[in-house]
């Protein structure tokens, strides 16, 4: 946690306090007699019929009694209206709420990191609003945060106001009251308010930015590591292949003219091995893209997964005719079919699975859905759920697995179709 | 700077009142009229400062600055504050209309300074 301060205890011998006192005693003193004097000039007699030497408080002693029974009725909540105000006028930004705000937003349009923006803003509350108390909790990357500015005092209330931008609840603001019995006001909780919701929106942002990062590192990662695979693939397969087929050719060309019948079968062996080596080639050619999406289309290629040893009905429904996808879009649909239909074989006992394609308003959406056994409550994800769940998110999709009503398991996956 | 119709409206009160005021204070001491013998010059001083003191809060307030509005608080108040008496031992309505009109004015102004403005900044 990053605390600065505190401010100190709050004097009420503080400049503001007094101002604050001297305002407050003053208005309600002036309430109180205006008051009194209304009343009793209105009960006595027109201005015009007034002797000179008329005493209103011994005469009229019920002018006097319906004066404090006003006054007593009204004080109340007269003084506290007075009390919030004048407090708002002297300790809030009741005159001007864009200075702060303005300050704050000066401090957020430069945060790159929040944890060292944030305790400034904190600070920033506290000794504009002068709160002896401001901090912020948030979450920042999964991890849960803290900044803070002072200390609370005793008995005073702390309020807290939620950071979150859309849907997405990112912290909660905390403020505490300048002192006992020294409420934040209506414009400190409005601007508090506002400054939760800037907050909000600047943390987004640079959970978003953080994001990105983070996606290019590993999109980087991940590129090198193919490159790597692919690399030893043809170095430690490929390559040694064709060094063999080299000797093996130059060994036939020997044996030609003195061994024949060897020679034939030196050719048998290399067609053999030529023959390894072009499976070779292809199962490294349907790592990098099935080719059956592009001699067959999706719908197609999702229909003709081999389910060894599986007497599963598998059926496929899509729009027709099916829209140009995105080649990203189409592996990635393609691999997740296969991994959820894979896992309907191993894991659901069913009998029917249902692979159902869809385009809503440029979002395709797949459904995996079988008859068999429901999800279990407490499952765990495993490698393949996580894979699934990656291959989306790559694309800027969603994935989610649920228990169906009716009993049997649903994958859905919402894949934007608009890509850069 | 934001300044909102309430405090406009605030600060061209209290100028005016203030003027107002001012001139009547200084049209009675050039006349040397009889009121200045009720009043007394200490009255009459005390009035120059705190109507001299409001046309700076008016100021104040224009350039919505706190200062300026609890200055003018302040002054107005102590001004209804020594019309009160007036409404009381008036024996003419004319005579009443002026600590009333100080008192209406205080009221208006205290009310329009210290009114709640809901206000967003991030709007």
């Amino acid at each position: 946690m990053r605390q600065k301060g505190p401010i100190g205890k709050p004097s009420f011998l503080s400049p503001n306090s007094l101002i604050s006192a001297g305002l407050l005693g003053i208005l309600l003193f002036a309430y109180i007699a205006a008051v009194y004097v209304f009343v009793i000039a209105l009960g006595t007699l027109p201005f015009g019929e007034r002797p000179n030497d008329w005493l209103p408080l011994d005469q009229q002693w019920y002018l006097n009694l319906l004066a404090f029974i006003l006054l007593a009725l009204t004080i109340v909540p007269v003084s506290r209206w007075l009390y919030q105000r004048v407090n708002d006028l002297v300790y809030a930004q009741h005159d001007n709420p864009y200075a702060l705000a303005a300050a704050i937003n000066q401090q957020l349009q430069t945060m790159s990191n929040p944890h060292l923006t944030l305790p400034l803003v904190v600070e920033t509350i506290a000794t504009t609003l002068h709160l002896p108390y401001a901090g912020v909790e948030y979450l920042y990357l999964d991890a849960s945060e803290q900044a803070a500015f002072g200390t609370p005092p005793e008995h005073t209330q702390t309020r807290q106001f939620p950071i979150r931008y859309l849907d997405h609840r990112l912290g909660i603001l905390s403020a505490c009251d300048r002192a006992a019995g020294r409420p934040l006001t209506d414009s400190d909780r409005l601007i508090l308010e506002d400054i939760a919701q800037q907050i909000g929106i600047a943390l987004y942002v640079s959970q978003l930015t953080a994001d990105l990062q983070t996606s290019r590192e590993r999109l980087i990662i991940s590129r090198e590591e193919e490159r790597r695979r692919i690399r030893n693939d043809l170095h430690d397969g490929l390559a040694p292949s064709l060094s063999s087929f080299q000797l093996q050719l130059s060994a036939i060309r020997t044996f030609m003219q003195q061994n024949p019948a060897e020679a034939e079968k030196m050719i048998e062996e290399l067609g053999e091995d030529m023959r390894q080596a072009t499976a070779e080639i292809r199962r490294l050619v349907y790592d990098l893209r099935p080719p059956m999406l592009d001699d067959l289309g999706l719908v197609a290629a999702i229909k003709h997964i081999k389910l060894p040893g599986s007497s599963l009905r598998l059926e496929v429904t899509a729009p027709e005719p099916m829209p140009a996808l995105p080649a990203a879009a189409e592996v990635a649909v393609y691999r997740i079919a296969g991994e959820a239909i894979h896992n309907v074989v191993k894991h659901a006992q069913a009998t029917c699975c249902t692979v159902a394609i869809d385009v809503e308003a440029q979002t395709l959406v797949l459904r995996v859905s079988d008859d068999g056994r429901s999800l279990a409550a407490n499952h765990t994800s495993g490698i393949g759920l996580q894979s699934m769940q990656e291959r989306a998110a790559e694309l800027g999709g969603t994935f989610s697995i649920h228990a169906e009503e009716e009993g049997g398991t649903c994958v859905e996956v919402r894949l934007p179709l608009e890509m850069a | 700077m934001t300044r909102s119709n309430r405090t406009a409206m605030a600060a061209i009160l209290v100028f005016f009142y203030c003027l107002a005021n001012l001139i009547r204070l200084f049209v009675a001491f050039i006349n040397q009229s009889e009121w200045l013998e009720v009043v007394g010059y200490g009255g009459v001083a005390m009035g120059l400062i705190l109507f001299t003191i409001g046309l700076v809060s008016a100021y104040g307030i224009w350039q919505n600055q706190r200062w300026g509005k609890i200055t003018a608080i302040v002054v107005l108040t102590l001004n209804a504050l020594a019309a009160l008496p007036g409404i009381l031992f008036t024996t003419t309505f004319v005579e009443g209309l002026e600590p009333i009109m100080a008192v209406l004015v205080a009221v208006i102004v205290v009310v329009l300074l210290l009114w709640p403005t809901p206000q967003s900044s991030t709007a």
